[in-house]
């Protein structure tokens, strides 16, 4: 495959002249990575555009595509900050390994803890789409859902049986599976 | 995938280009091409260029034989790429970009060489100690060094279930590359001796050493999904 001295020299004009832009959608996800690992909702909604799309594996808890910070039912926030409660869960090591003028792909980590003591660390490969300097779309690719998924029905289970009070729970997705609520702020959600 | 495909770029960018003249300017020199309604600013040497940006502005003058220049091309002089002649040689910046340029043009042979089934072909783009890490949840899953093929592995997998075209295309688009890495976001699809079908996104990490592919990392959206496709019966 041949692209020619043209196509060549066009691809290098339009690459330099969109690394200004691709420069500033790597610094807003940079700032986007601190706001989560820090638990800065004021800056995550300063960030995003308020119709920002967000897309998870449907066989996770917090599945599926939403519209907006907060889709309708348990959100990742709500699935992992109870798995994360040291620094060392909350480290995401974000790492940009591409970007354009107006998508970023950055390689992080997701990483939890059960209340037994179980670990779990596995990288994700997300592509984020930005319009003017701020994030408009975002898809999620774990490496191995099947494992996250394994993961948080552990930590569901544990966190159900050392609950007092084992009504507040949702379905977990494609099982009969009860995740725990541990905020106690989510309705239940019926798949 | 088409050959004119450049990586993350704008599709008007995507078609031949000839330059047509040029035009020069006080310090500048303006490359005129025959592509619509584009000004593009290149950056030759981003330190001075950055100074540039705010310092070295373009006088009346200049706009004006800017004007003229665009006139006397009769209105074609749609593509200008301002270059400054002193800064002709190739800048270590530029050099990154060719690579990244060539490691995505190899992607893509790479993935039009297991659409077509070109099993010979690809090897020239492999490093001998290739490593592909693949989720452990699938039957192919784990990660293996060097080139032979598994009888497990994706193409024993998927191959059975990929008897049109239909199925094999793959619609490779490469996202960005940087530096050694290309991202290309794939589809895998496949169908069922039951006719059920399967089409699932795919965003993968490859790694380049010396222009050969070193390392290469599939993240499938949803591995529950594509595996609960493959433990479906093999048989109607």
């Amino acid at each position: 495959m041949d692209l020619g001295k043209a196509h060549e020299t066009a691809y290098l004009g339009w690459k330099g002249a969109s690394m200004i832009d691709n420069e500033k959608n790597i610094q807003t996800m940079r700032r986007i990575f601190k706001a989560v690992e820090q638990r800065d909702e004021k800056a995550m909604l300063e960030l995003c555009q308020p119709d920002v799309d967000f897309f998870w594996p449907r066989s996770l808890p917090y599945g599926g595509e939403f519209r907006g910070l907060k889709g309708p039912g348990p959100s990742w926030g709500e699935t992992w900050i109870p798995l994360q409660p040291t620094e060392a869960e909350q480290r995401m090591d974000p790492r940009v390994v591409a970007a354009t003028d107006k998508e970023v792909v950055v390689l992080w980590k997701q990483r939890g803890i059960t209340a037994s003591g179980d670990r779990f660390e596995g990288p994700v490969l997300a592509l984020y789409a930005l319009r003017d300097g701020k994030l408009t779309r975002a898809q999620m690719f774990y490496f191995d859902t099947a494992e996250v998924a394994d993961f948080l029905r552990r930590a569901s289970e544990i966190a159900v049986a050392s609950s007092s009070d084992p009504s507040v729970c949702f379905v977990y997705p494609d099982s009969d599976t009860k995740w725990i609520n541990s905020n106690n702020t989510s309705p239940v959600r019926d798949e | 995938m088409s050959d004119n495909f450049l990586p993350g770029m704008p599709r008007q960018f995507c078609s031949d280009r000839r330059p047509i003249g040029t035009a020069k300017m006080e310090k500048w020199t303006f490359r005129i091409t025959t592509q619509p309604g584009i000004l593009l600013a290149r950056v030759r040497n981003s330190t001075r260029n950055r100074n540039s940006a705010g310092g070295r502005k373009m006088s009346i003058s200049g706009w004006a034989s800017l004007l003229l220049s665009v006139g006397l091309f009769l209105g074609v002089a749609e593509f200008a790429i301002p270059q400054n002649p002193e800064e002709s040689k190739q800048t270590d910046g530029e050099a990154i970009l060719k690579k990244e340029l060539q490691n995505s043009k190899t992607i893509l042979a790479i993935f039009r060489a297991i659409e077509e089934r070109n099993d010979a072909q690809p090897l020239q783009f492999f490093q001998p100690d290739f490593e592909i890490h693949w989720p452990p949840s699938l039957p192919y899953g784990g990660t293996f060094t060097g080139l032979k093929p598994s009888p497990n592995g994706w193409s024993a997998t998927w191959e059975p279930l990929q008897p049109t075209e239909a199925e094999r295309k793959m619609d490779a688009q490469v996202v960005s590359a940087r530096g050694d890495d290309v991202v290309v976001l794939w589809r895998q699809r496949g169908l069922s001796p039951r006719g059920d079908r399967f089409d699932g996104e795919v965003l993968s990490l490859y790694r380049f050493r010396e222009g050969k592919l070193a390392r290469a990392q599939m993240f499938y959206f949803d591995t529950t999904a594509v595996a609960t496709f493959l433990a479906r019966p093999k048989r109607p």
